[in-house]
C-alpha cells in the first residue's frame, strides 16, 4: 500500500495552485488551519530503546529462555525508592505499553561524579503523545546511520524531513528550517539538489550570539543609511562594474545577489534580530527571554539549553517550521565539578556506551527527556492562535532521531561494561498529532531485540520517516513510500 | 614518453580546442592596447564563438565563471591589508565579540573541536548579513582610528572615493560610482556627520562582489 493524498491536503494543493501565480518568490502567510511544527531532537550516538521504554527486565528473559546475566536486562524496580550506590532497574507505567528504566552510577571525569536517573516520571506525565516504533536500521556507521534517520535512507527525493517539512511549510517562513546542533548527519544537506535554497536548513553555531547575524541592530550606521547604501551598491553600482559583466554567469555571484535582494531583506524586515535575542548582549533581549531563562537557567553555559531557548523563539514567532536540536559529540559541563548536574552531558552523548553501557544510555536519555520536557511544556502554554483552543504543542511532532541501538550481550551480571553498535533498535516520536501511548512492533524477551509488525519482520527508517511526514500532513503520493496513516491522527 | 592512444577524432576537437583557448587569450592581449573595438569572430575549425564584444577586457563575459567566496578569515585579513589595521583587533561585534567567533561559521570557516564543523558551509543567508556588519565595523573603525579622506570640495571627495576604490578593490572608482558616492554625499548633507558617509562609501566598496568573491 502506499499513501494517499488526504482531502485536506488536496485542498491545500489547490489553493497553492491558485496562489502560484500571484506568488513572486517572496513570504506569503500560511493559513493557522494548516500549521505544523517539526522539532527534530538529536539523540547522538545511538540511543537505546531497549535501554529505556522498551526495556526487558531478568525475570522477563529468563521466563522466555534468555540469559538474563550476559543480556542487557535489567533488574526489576521495587517500586519505592531504590537503596545502593549502583542499580540498573526498570518497570512497567500503569495505563501504558511502555517501560522506564532507573540507573544510578558514576562517570570518572577527573573524579567520580555520581548521577540518579529514573525515566518513569516522563512517561507518566507524557505516555498519551507517546509513539515508539521498533525498527532495524542500516547502518551502524554514526555520520551515514544520523543521515538516513532524517531521510528515511533516501526514501523519498533524498530530502531531510526537516526539509521536506520546510517545502510544505516554510513558504511563509524566514527561517523555514534551522539547524541549532552541529557536526552530525543529522543537520547533513539531503540528496534533492533541486531543493530550492530557501529550504536547506540554516546552521547557528550560537543561539546567544546568532540572532546578531540576522540583522543591522547594534551597527555604527543608522538602518536608514545603511539601506541608502545598499540600494546604491546592488541596484545601482553592482551591476555595472567590470566584474560583473566578466562573470555574469557565476552561480556563486548569482546566490550572493539573490540572498541580499531577497531573504536578507526579508530578515531586516521581520526584525528577526529583536524577537530572538536571549539576552547578554547590549542590545537587549526578546520580551520572552526572562520566561525562558527561568526554564532554561544555565543557557549561558550549556549550548543545547540555548537551543532549546532558541528553537521555541524560532517556532513561537513563525519564523521557522522546523528545528533541530541536541547534543552532538562534545561532552558539556557547567559550574564547577562540585556543583549538582555539573557533568552535563557526556563526551560522545549515548557512544560514551563505547566506555560504560549504562551510564552513557541513562545518563543521556535523561538528558535529552529533560530538554523535551521543558520543550513541551513550553509549546503547551503556547496558544497556536486568538482563539485559544488549541496550543503550539497540538501541532507539533517532535522527533527523538537516533543511528542505531547498541549490542545486547555484557559479562556476567556485570553493570558496568561497554557496548558496540546495532542495527536492532527503535525510535521515539511525540506529538498529539500521533496516536500515542502506543508501541508498534514488540521485543523478543530471550534475546532483547524488538521486532516488527510481527516476529518475522522489521520496520527500518523508512517507516520512522513515513509516519512523520504523514503527521505532518506532507503529500506522499506517488512516492511509494509504505502507508503508516493508521498511527496518525485523524 | 607515454603514449597518447586516445582516438584521433578526440586528438583533433583537443586541437580545435586549445587553438580556441589561445586565439581568446591573444585577442584579450591584444585588446589590452586598443581603446575600443568591434564584434569579431574567434576562428577555429570545429567550434565558432561568435561575435565576442570587447570594448575592455573586463567586460568579456568570461567563459568559465567559476567564482568562489572567500572564507570569513581571508575577508577580515584582506579588510585588514586594505584598511592598515591589525586583523586581530579589525572588527569587534558590539564593542566586545570577535567577528569570526560570531560570524566565521555563516563565512565558510570550520570548528571542529566543539561545533564539530569539519568543513566549510557555504549559502547561508547569514553570510550576506555577516558579510555587510564585518564591513561597516571595520571601515567604521579605520574611520574613526585614521579619519577618512578630506572631503571639504568636489575635488576632495572624487579623490577619497578613488582612494577608496583602490585600497578596497586595487583600481579607481568608475565614473558611475564617483556620481552616485557624491550624489550620496549631497543627500546627506544636513543629515548626519561627513564619517558616516566615509564609512558608507567604504562599506559599499568592501561589499561590492569583487571585493569577496574570486
Amino acid at each position: 500500500m502506499t499513501s494517499r493524498m488526504s482531502r485536506r491536503r488536496l485542498l491545500g494543493h489547490s489553493a497553492g495552485l491558485a496562489l502560484g501565480s500571484a506568488h513572486l518568490g517572496r513570504l506569503r502567510a500560511q493559513p493557522v488551519g494548516d500549521e505544523r511544527f517539526l522539532v527534530v531532537l538529536t539523540a547522538h550516538g545511538g540511543a537505546s530503546i531497549t535501554d529505556s521504554f522498551l526495556a526487558v527486565s531478568r525475570q522477563e528473559c529468563a521466563a522466555a529462555g534468555g540469559d538474563p546475566s550476559r543480556l542487557v536486562a535489567f533488574d526489576q524496580h521495587p517500586g519505592v525508592v531504590p537503596s545502593g550506590n549502583r542499580y540498573a532497574l526498570v518497570r512497567p507505567v500503569p495505563g501504558t505499553p511502555f517501560r522506564a528504566t532507573a540507573w544510578r552510577g558514576s562517570v570518572n571525569f577527573g573524579q567520580e561524579i555520581e548521577k540518579a536517573v529514573d525515566l518513569y516520571p516522563f512517561v507518566q506525565k507524557h505516555h498519551r503523545d507517546m509513539l515508539v516504533l521498533t525498527q532495524t536500521v542500516s547502518s551502524v556507521n554514526h555520520d551515514t546511520g544520523q543521515a538516513r534517520s532524517v531521510t528515511g535512507a533516501g526514501a523519498f527525493r533524498g530530502r531531510s524531513i526537516q526539509e521536506e517539512m520546510a517545502v510544505r511549510y516554510g513558504a511563509s517562513r524566514v527561517l523555514p528550517n534551522v539547524l541549532l546542533t552541529t557536526g552530525s548527519g543529522f543537520v547533513r544537506r539531503g540528496r534533492d539538489v533541486s531543493l530550492d535554497p530557501r529550504f536547506v536548513g540554516e546552521i547557528v553555531p550560537d543561539p546567544l550570539s546568532w540572532p546578531i547575524a540576522l540583522g543591522s541592530e547594534g551597527l555604527p550606521l543608522s538602518r536608514d543609511l545603511i539601506r541608502r547604501a545598499r540600494s546604491i551598491r546592488d541596484e545601482l553600482l553592482e551591476p555595472e562594474t567590470s566584474f560583473a559583466r566578466t562573470f555574469a554567469n557565476s552561480r556563486e555571484r548569482e546566490r550572493w545577489l539573490r540572498t541580499r535582494q531577497t531573504r536578507q531583506a526579508d530578515l531586516e524586515s521581520a526584525e528577526v534580530t529583536r524577537k530572538l535575542l536571549l539576552g547578554g548582549t547590549v542590545l537587549g533581549a526578546a520580551p520572552e527571554a526572562s520566561r525562558l531563562r527561568e526554564v532554561f537557567p544555565t543557557m549561558e553555559e550549556d549550548p543545547v539549553e540555548a537551543q532549546a531557548a532558541m528553537a521555541f523563539l524560532l517556532l513561537k514567532n513563525r519564523f521557522s517550521s522546523s528545528v533541530t536540536l541536541g547534543p552532538n559529540a562534545t561532552g558539556i559541563t557547567v559550574g564547577s565539578p562540585n556543583d549538582q548536574d555539573f557533568l552535563r552531558q557526556l563526551s560522545l552523548s549515548f557512544d560514551y556506551s563505547h566506555t560504560d553501557h549504562f551510564s552513557g544510555q541513562l545518563w543521556m536519555w535523561d538528558r535529552v527527556l529533560l530538554l523535551a520536557d521543558r520543550l513541551i511544556d513550553l509549546l503547551k502554554a503556547e496558544p497556536l492562535d486568538s482563539e485559544g483552543q488549541e496550543s503550539m504543542w497540538d501541532r507539533t511532532v517532535m522527533y527523538f532521531a537516533t543511528e542505531f541501538g547498541r549490542q545486547r550481550g555484557r559479562p556476567p551480571n556485570a553493570l558496568e561494561f561497554t557496548s558496540g553498535h546495532a542495527l536492532n533498535n527503535g525510535v521515539l516520536m511525540m506529538s498529539p498529532l500521533l496516536r500515542g501511548n502506543q508501541v508498534v512492533g514488540g521485543v523478543d524477551p530471550a534475546r532483547i531485540e524488538t521486532y516488527g509488525p510481527d516476529s518475522q519482520s522489521h520496520y527500518s527508517e523508512v517507516h520512522a520517516y513515513a509516519t512523520l511526514l504523514g503527521a505532518l500532513d506532507v503529500d506522499t503520493s506517488g512516492s511509494g513510500l509504505p502507508d503508516m496513516s493508521a498511527l496518525v491522527r485523524g | 614518453m607515454f603514449r597518447d592512444s586516445r582516438p584521433s577524432w578526440i586528438k583533433g576537437r583537443l586541437t580545435a580546442v586549445v587553438a580556441v583557448v589561445l586565439a581568446v587569450g591573444c585577442s584579450a592581449e591584444a585588446d589590452l592596447s586598443q581603446s575600443g573595438g568591434t564584434g569579431r569572430s574567434v576562428p577555429g575549425d570545429e567550434a565558432d564563438l561568435g561575435p565576442v564584444d570587447a570594448a575592455q577586457p573586463g567586460d568579456q563575459t568570461a567563459l568559465v565563471s567559476e567564482l568562489k567566496s572567500k572564507s570569513g578569515r581571508r575577508y577580515v585579513n584582506s579588510l585588514a591589508a586594505a584598511l592598515d589595521l591589525p586583523a586581530q583587533t579589525l572588527c569587534r561585534e558590539l564593542g566586545e565579540l570577535d567577528c569570526l567567533d560570531v560570524h566565521g561559521i555563516s563565512l565558510q570557516e570550520v570548528e571542529p573541536r566543539f561545533l564539530r564543523v569539519q568543513s566549510p558551509i557555504n549559502g547561508l543567508v547569514t553570510g550576506a548579513v555577516a558579510l555587510d556588519r564585518i564591513a561597516i565595523l571595520s571601515c567604521d573603525r579605520h574611520v574613526r582610528n585614521q579619519g577618512g579622506p578630506p572631503t571639504d570640495d568636489t575635488f576632495q571627495r572624487r579623490e577619497a572615493i578613488d582612494s577608496w576604490a583602490r585600497r578596497l578593490l586595487r583600481r579607481d572608482a568608475t565614473e558611475l560610482e564617483q556620481e552616485k558616492l557624491e550624489a550620496l554625499y549631497e543627500e546627506l548633507q544636513g543629515e548626519s556627520d561627513e564619517t558616516q558617509w566615509s564609512t558608507a562609501v567604504c562599506f559599499i566598496f568592501a561589499t561590492l562582489t569583487e571585493s569577496f568573491l574570486y
